[in-house]
């Protein structure tokens, strides 16, 4: 098992992976977001006909996904590598399986799956048709070509391809579960597992969000969000406005996972978020223009 | 004619839309080539994840032609002369002319059917109607995901040609199995062609894959002592994820296995698309199933590790969910269904729950109208929606509910289709009905009814559970007129602006869809209106209508019922005729002693006994014996027509007229013979 990788050489390889393809390696946005879609290397990158082939990694976070560290692979953070191609390869079906396999991962001795999964984010007003991708059954990684962000359609259809990096990881690894990973490839007392690193953040915060989180407080912030990112949006100011519409959105993530907003509430909570995203993409695509 | 091979070979394709693929590919080929003069004959198509395939039997070329046409007068308007050039292609000079007009002789050479074979498929892949398709790179091409090869193969030899400038080029070549042999492959025939894939670990043929799949599933039960829980839909969806398919069976955790086996199932069969197997005597059994796309070289223990794992995950979650949920009771949940809007004009899904409380007077179906929703503000079916109403059924057996409540909150969702069963169960079928009476008045009254091909809220459907359910359970006295009635009202008290015809509407509604279920049935719906029309106007009694209109059809089928129709038809005609010249109705109020010949005796004597005989039948809803009665009035009728009903005597005239009318009145009783249509 010594030579399996760990979990950060992972990272550090599919990095080196897709740099050396060409994409330029970004850090993950300083915001608390649900995937790493929402990071406006992605967001409003993608639209416009220029090249743009990029790598991060990105935090992403899950409210309703707390299982206050008790479930083996669904957690309410965890990490995503993201990858975005544009314009689209050839070949990225390709491009992505060699990684799994530059990664170790054993074709030979596993199943894996391209799985109907058209992919859709109502807050961002944004759509694309692809898959799932299943290793034995379980879904590693979201891939999808883009064809519609912020409501605007897309005119070079950039590849998106979005890894569960702790999934992928227990795969290569060969651990029952998320917390069983190997992190650092240490030894003896430098052994560093992911139930080190984060057990102690999936309790605490899947306590947050399902019990203690102010949801006044929250609700003042959404308010407050919103109307920062309209008054920038008035001021032709893209990125800042949607930096605010991404703190929209996770706010009305915790909302929901606090249960306070209704069936109808919701559809009107996700509509004023998009509106936003969609502002923004055009803010974005008209400064482009000019 | 010689073989046309054609693959196209693209990303995965979405497991549910390839079966129609195949066919779809298949008829709009032959229907392209034939716009070109091509026959494309003895079709065949396979689909696999990556493939979509055709291959028959194309003639080398088209046959050349000659076609006259003639066109306008050599004097016609010059714009009438130019379009006819246009149309035909040809000069003024070119066309002849005979007999004062121009006659155009348009001939068509034969074309090499490779010449044709290339626009063609390009033709199909522009039209070709996905249920949802996408764009890529730089291709102004829409297809189900990225195409990436074209293999065209016509009389042995390649067809190249580009599919869109700049594009993918079709060639004789395609690739194995994406995984096991990744290699490029060069097709000389269909024959060759399907070798070298099976060869390559691709079976081409849908069907066989199936066979395959369903094989291995049944042998790995008997193995493990069990049975495969069938499942045609889900064994369709894994035949359409692998090209090369093998089953592998696993098992599950014992402490999972207290999870209800609906829930098992579902968490199985929906997320994972596993199969469950049940044991000797019909539980669930702790093994589940699965088809995977890969020849593993260690057998599949690295694999069944991950596919346990996965099931494992899932299984957690829902028992997690499924204890949280056992700790509230619906009671509980219940107010929360003030949240779930049931439509934005028709308020939330708990004021549904009242009104339907309201409609009923039974207690049992009132306490279930209390609790039959709650179950969707629950965690399982949040998580699992499909297993709405079944989980409903589990937890109020849980917190002790009477059996007959838990089990019509499951079953009030019935039917939900026609291949499904009905409720038979009172409290069920009282709940189902109700429920599904709430829902069509409801959007009857707002003006949201089916039209067309559209019914966005299945009342079509929600009507034909109700038709069904009064006639499967044989509801014989059920009149649904008042339940409508007041569900209508319940929504006026709820402040929703009713539509003035609503109730009307909704008569028509159903109506209309108990003539569609009867005609499934082969009952004509002359027959099904024949008997609406001896309905009042204020009841509507479903099961008396369809079994009356069943009967009602028997008789016309009979030598007496078509005598009968006849000598009615006949009535009715003279009727007609005398009361447009007298200027009045006959009402049948003749006077007995006025009757002179044998013939009107017998016939009036017959009337009264056929009435006073069909009345209690028809009471007891015996449809077959009360139209026997009629039938009794065949040769009275015959024997009175043998007597000129016109006689001079007025006051003769005018007492067979109201005879008549009397034979009219007496067999309305029965069916309004007027709705029969001649034949």
């Amino acid at each position: 098992m010594a030579n399996k990788k760990s979990f950060q050489q992972i990272i550090i390889d599919l990095q080196q992976y897709w740099a050396n393809y060409g994409c330029v390696i970004l850090q993950p946005y300083d915001l608390e977001m649900g995937a790493g879609t929402f990071h406006p290397a992605t967001t409003l990158r993608a639209l416009g006909d220029d090249n743009w082939n990029v790598a991060y990694v990105q935090p992403s976070r899950r409210p309703t996904d707390g299982r206050y560290g008790e479930n083996p692979n669904r957690t309410q953070f965890y990490y995503q590598l993201q990858v975005l191609l544009k314009p689209t390869p050839p070949n990225p079906q390709q491009l992505y399986l060699d990684s799994l396999r530059s990664l170790g991962l054993d074709f030979d001795k596993h199943d894996i799956r391209f799985v109907e999964d058209d992919w859709e984010s109502p807050t961002l007003g944004a759509a694309g048709l692809g898959w799932e991708v299943w290793c034995d059954g379980m879904e590693i990684s979201q891939f999808t070509y883009f064809q519609q962000v912020g409501g605007i359609e897309c005119t070079s259809y950039p590849a998106e391809l979005t890894y569960g990096l702790e999934r992928v990881a227990t795969f290569v690894q060969g651990v029952p579960t998320n917390y069983d990973l190997d992190w650092n490839g240490a030894q003896g007392d430098k052994k560093l597992t992911y139930r080190d690193v984060a057990i102690r953040g999936e309790k605490e915060f899947s306590a947050y969000n399902f019990e203690h989180a102010n949801t006044d407080i929250l609700l003042q912030h959404f308010k407050d969000a919103e109307s920062e990112c309209e008054s920038l949006l008035a001021k032709q100011l893209a990125l800042p406005a949607y930096e605010q519409c991404i703190k929209a959105s996770h706010l009305f993530n915790l909302l929901d996972a606090r249960g306070v907003i209704s069936v109808t509430e919701r559809a009107s909570y996700i509509s004023r978020v998009r509106a936003l995203a969609k502002g923004c993409c055009m803010a974005w695509t008209n400064a482009e223009v000019a | 004619m010689a073989e046309l091979l054609i693959e196209i070979y693209s990303e995965e394709i979405p497991a549910r839309m390839q079966l129609k693929a195949a066919r779809e590919f298949g008829e709009l080929l032959a229907k392209e080539f034939k716009a070109n003069a091509l026959e494309f004959a003895d079709v065949r198509t396979y689909v696999t994840p990556q493939r979509l395939v055709a291959v028959g039997q194309l003639p080398q070329q088209t046959q050349a032609s000659s076609d006259e046409r003639r066109g306008p007068k050599i004097d016609a308007p010059d714009k009438a002369i130019e379009g006819f050039l246009r149309s035909t292609g040809l000069t003024r000079e070119q066309c002849e002319e005979r007999g004062g007009y121009l006659f155009a002789n348009i001939r068509k050479d034969a074309v090499a059917a490779k010449d044709v074979i290339p626009d063609v498929v390009r033709k199909v892949i522009k039209i070709f109607p996905w249920p949802k398709s996408m764009k890529w790179a730089q291709s102004q091409i829409a297809w189900v995901r990225p195409l990436r090869g074209i293999l065209c193969i016509f009389n042995g030899q390649a067809v190249p040609f580009e599919l869109e400038p700049g594009g993918i080029n079709a060639s004789n070549t395609t690739i194995g199995h994406r995984f096991m042999a990744p290699e490029q492959l060069t097709i000389s025939s269909f024959d060759d062609y399907q070798a070298k894939l099976s060869q390559h670990y691709v079976e081409l043929d849908q069907d066989k894959r199936r066979e395959t799949i369903k094989q291995q599933l049944e042998q790995a039960a008997k193995q493990h002592n069990i049975k495969l829980v069938e499942d045609n839909g889900l064994l369709d969806e894994v035949t359409g994820l692998a090209e090369h398919p093998s089953v592998f069976v696993g098992e599950i955790e014992s402490k999972y296995m207290k999870l209800p086996p609906v829930a098992l199932k579902t968490a199985m069969r929906v997320h994972q698309k596993y199969f469950a197997f049940e044991q000797a005597d019909g539980s669930l059994a702790p093994h589940f199933g699965v088809v995977s796309n890969a020849r593993p070289v260690d057998g599949g223990t690295l694999m069944m590790q991950g596919y346990s794992r996965v099931l494992e995950a899932r299984l957690s979650d829902a028992l997690f969910f499924y204890q949280q949920d056992l700790d509230q009771p619906l009671q509980d949940l219940a107010p929360q269904l003030a949240n779930i809007i049931f439509h934005e004009q028709l308020g939330t899904i708990m004021q549904k729950c009242q009104r339907v409380e309201l409609l009923s007077e039974d207690n049992l179906v009132k306490r279930a109208a209390n609790i039959y929703k709650a179950d969707l503000v629950s965690s399982m079916v949040y998580e699992f929606p499909e297993l709405q109403g079944q989980m409903g059924e589990i937890y109020a057996k849980a917190q002790s509910e009477v059996d007959d409540v838990a089990l019509a909150i499951k079953e009030h969702y019935q039917p939900q289709g026609p291949a499904d069963a009905v409720p038979h169960n009172k409290i069920s079928r009282e709940l189902a009905l109700l429920d599904k009476v709430d829902t069509i008045c409801g959007f009857f009254a707002i003006g949201q009814v089916p039209t067309g091909s559209k019914d966005p809220y299945a009342l079509r459907r929600a009507a034909l559970g109700i038709i069904r359910i009064i006639i499967e359970n044989e509801l014989t006295e059920y009149d649904i007129l008042p339940v409508v009635q007041q569900s209508l009202q319940l929504y006026k008290s709820q402040g929703v602006s009713v539509d003035e015809q609503a109730l009307t509407k909704i008569v028509d509604f159903l109506a209309d869809r108990l003539i569609v279920l009867l005609k499934t049935d082969g009952v004509r719906y002359d027959c099904v209106y024949a008997v609406m029309a001896t309905q009042t106007e204020d009841e509507l009694n479903i099961w008396s209508i369809a079994e009356r209109a069943r009967a009602l059809q028997g008789f016309l089928n009979t030598e007496d019922g078509d005598s009968l129709l006849s000598a009615y038809r006949r009535a009715a005609g003279i009727l007609k005729d005398a009361e447009k010249s007298y200027q009045k109705g006959f009402s049948g109020e003749y006077h007995p002693e006025t009757l002179t010949e044998i013939q009107e005796k017998v016939l009036a004597e017959k009337l009264s006994e056929v009435a006073d005989a069909a009345q209690p039948h028809l009471s007891k809803h015996k449809y077959v014996a009360a139209m026997g009665e009629l039938a009794k009035l065949r040769q009275p009728v015959d024997a009175f027509f043998e007597l000129t009903i016109n006689d001079d005597n007025q006051q003769v005239r005018e007492n067979r007229l109201e005879l008549l009318a009397d034979l009219k009145k007496q067999t309305m009783a029965i069916a309004d013979l007027s709705k029969i249509e001649a034949a």
